[in-house]
């Protein structure tokens, strides 16, 4: 799939832990663990918009689509 | 997944249409006949190969002219008859029917301890549904392959006067219908598998 999680670019951006990350968008570290290693097969809105408000962002700044 | 789904169910209205114009085609030969002896009052029995230990009487074999031994069970006459040319059609069903009865067992044995122990949701049992569908497919094939090899050797052998010798028992395509249930289940499962998966992997 040519979709590209890039949220640990962004929290490296903002200088915010993983642990920190998931607790403020309430999700386990190990979901937000395969969201960043791209092991995720779907994200729900709720989610995208939680990280979305976590780390001041656009959607477009997380998700990153390239040709495989 | 679903092209192997679709496979699998196309085959079953295959199986089921041919064996359904066979039972037709049978039972329309019967009535056909047992219409013709309506006339002289007579219907014309089933002759089959097993022998019992008690024999009684004989009956006339018109292919060999030759007197045999038979054993009558209503309408049944049982002639002891075992074919002895074996040829490549009857070692090789043999075969399939031996190897899926083998591959049956095993993975009947495995998929019991495994819904035992509730491990049920992977990919094994999947694989193991599979093997006991193809087992079953295989058996009863071998057994009709067998069966159809042992009646044109009998219609060889033997030619009597008012019996018949019956092409296949009733329900030989069970087995087939069964093991192609198991494999539609086991495509059904893994369908429903991925889609726990890709539940599971969404965050």
């Amino acid at each position: 799939m040519g979709i590209i999680v890039n949220v640990d670019v962004m929290m490296a951006k903002r200088k915010m832990s993983s642990n920190e990350l998931a607790e403020k968008i309430g999700i386990t570290a190990a979901n937000l663990s395969i969201l960043k290693t791209g092991k995720a097969k779907a994200i729900r809105f709720s989610t995208l918009d939680a990280i979305c408000k976590a780390l001041d962002c656009q959607p477009g700044d997380i998700l990153e689509y390239t040709e495989d | 997944m679903k092209n192997r789904v679709y496979l699998y169910c196309i085959i079953f209205a295959v199986v089921f249409v041919a064996t359904f114009s066979f039972d037709v085609f049978n039972a329309a030969s019967e009535f056909r006949s047992g219409w013709q002896e309506q006339g002289s009052s007579r219907e014309v029995p089933e002759l089959t190969l097993e022998l019992n230990s008690s024999n009684v009487g004989t009956i006339h074999n018109k292919k060999t002219n030759k007197y045999l031994k038979i054993y009558r069970k209503n309408l049944i006459v049982e002639t002891g008859f075992s074919c002895t040319q074996t040829n490549v059609a009857m070692i090789v069903s043999a075969f399939l029917a031996a190897f899926g009865g083998i591959l049956l067992i095993i993975n009947a044995i495995l998929t019991l301890i495994s819904i035992g122990k509730k491990d049920i949701f992977n990919n094994r049992f999947e694989k193991r549904l599979c093997r006991i569908g193809i087992g079953s497919i295989l058996i009863y094939t071998g057994y009709i392959v067998f069966g159809v090899v042992e009646h044109v050797e009998a219609c060889k052998q033997f030619d009597i006067e008012g019996y018949y010798h019956k092409l296949l028992p009733e329900n030989s395509f069970t087995g087939i219908y069964i093991g192609l249930i198991l494999l539609i289940g086991a495509q059904v499962f893994k369908m429903a598998r991925t889609l726990q998966e890709e539940q599971d992997l969404t965050i």
